[in-house]
């Protein structure tokens, strides 16, 4: 499996990759889940969400993709009526987010390792704490900085005959 | 002496029958799959290789066996016991809710009301289990006019081995659980301290 383009999560004001997917505990929890497209491998999911944590609550802010007939997925796809955010009260988890240079890369997942992991603990949407979790020190200071995916494989959509797109 | 004589005189004949069952694989015709693996195999056929395939690798190998004799038997003993089992494909374990994860007795209005999701931002629906509303509305579609409903706490390892601490409720008939709508979905894998 590819490594996988990271969601995107805004905390304490800073902008940062995020390698976990509130969104899909949504979806396993029979919460309505559009047909997206997987027409990328290092997109598995098929969209990509923006989230923020303000007042110590997750919520979703934006959703990118594209769902099976070519049509644009947005937040509204999934949240009919919320448009601008929704709370995420179904997550309890923790929230990873890479920080510093890479230590080793893993073309699988997530599984690439950094400097550091942020982490954030969450209880049915609300913040219950973080953490800084150190996994080691870069030994090249040219190492890369920030998450980030080497190759991917994208598919076009095959718009003569869009029922046999994948 | 004599059984370092037995010894050495059952590897050579050991090594006599596995020449023998080399030779016999060679002359059947090749499946499929070796087929693709032959044509795939990127070393060129030079006379470098064919010395090294021909002569010096038996010539390596015959002594190896002579000596190690017990090994080579094993192992074909064991690849012969590994051919008549085939392999058993696992189904995925799903997940049930059981007696013992059971928390407590409620009524359907004491959960709904419990779980009505309250945000300052306003966005969830003020609705039982807000934006999973639609989906506990099908859950409580299929309880029974006489089931009973439980909270439960379950902990639970994926079929990958990861802990989960699952929490929900579920519907009881006859004292069984039965079908039951999720809360709580908690991987216990990152709950390590710093």
């Amino acid at each position: 499996m590819t490594a996988q383009i990271a969601e995107r999560l805004r905390f304490q004001g800073q902008d940062v990759a995020m390698c976990t997917e509130p969104l899909g505990d949504y979806f396993e929890m029979g919460g309505f889940q559009p047909n997206f497209e997987f027409n990328c491998t290092a997109l598995w999911r098929g969209y990509v969400g923006n989230w923020e944590v303000v007042e110590n609550r997750l919520y979703m802010t934006a959703l990118e993709g594209v769902l099976s007939d070519g049509s644009k997925a947005t937040i509204t796809t999934v949240f009919p009526n919320f448009p601008n955010r929704v709370f995420a009260h179904w997550y309890s988890g923790t929230l990873r987010a890479p920080q510093g240079k890479l230590l080793k890369y893993k073309h699988m997942g997530y599984g690439s390792t950094y400097e550091r992991d942020l982490l954030v603990d969450i209880e049915r949407g609300v913040v219950v704490g973080n953490r800084i979790r150190q996994n080691g020190t870069a030994e090249s200071d040219d190492a890369v900085e920030g998450y980030g995916i080497r190759a991917m494989t994208t598919f076009a959509r095959n718009k003569d005959h869009p029922e046999d797109a994948p | 002496m004599i059984y370092l004589y037995a010894y050495f005189g059952i590897g050579v004949f050991t090594l006599v029958i596995v020449v023998a069952a080399d030779r016999i694989a060679k002359m059947q015709p090749p499946d499929a799959w070796s087929a693709l693996w032959t044509s795939a195999d990127p070393a060129p056929e030079t006379f470098w290789h064919h010395v090294f395939e021909k002569v010096l690798l038996p010539v390596l190998a015959a002594p190896l066996v002579i000596v190690a004799w017990p090994i080579a038997v094993y192992m074909k003993v064991s690849d012969l016991l590994g051919a008549k089992q085939p392999f058993k494909f696992e189904p995925e374990r799903v997940f049930a809710v059981e007696r013992a994860h059971l928390q407590e007795r409620l009524s359907l209005r004491e959960v709904e009301h419990r779980e009505t999701i309250h945000d300052p931002l306003g966005a969830v629906p003020q609705l039982p289990f807000g934006h999973l509303h639609a989906a506990w509305l099908a859950f409580v579609e299929q309880i029974g006019a006489d089931d009973e409903l439980w909270s439960f706490l379950a902990e639970w390892k994926s079929q990958a081995g990861h802990p989960e601490l699952r929490l929900g409720y579920v519907a009881v008939r006859n004292c069984k659980p039965r079908q039951h709508f999720l809360t709580m979905r908690k991987s216990l894998d990152e709950m390590r301290p710093v």
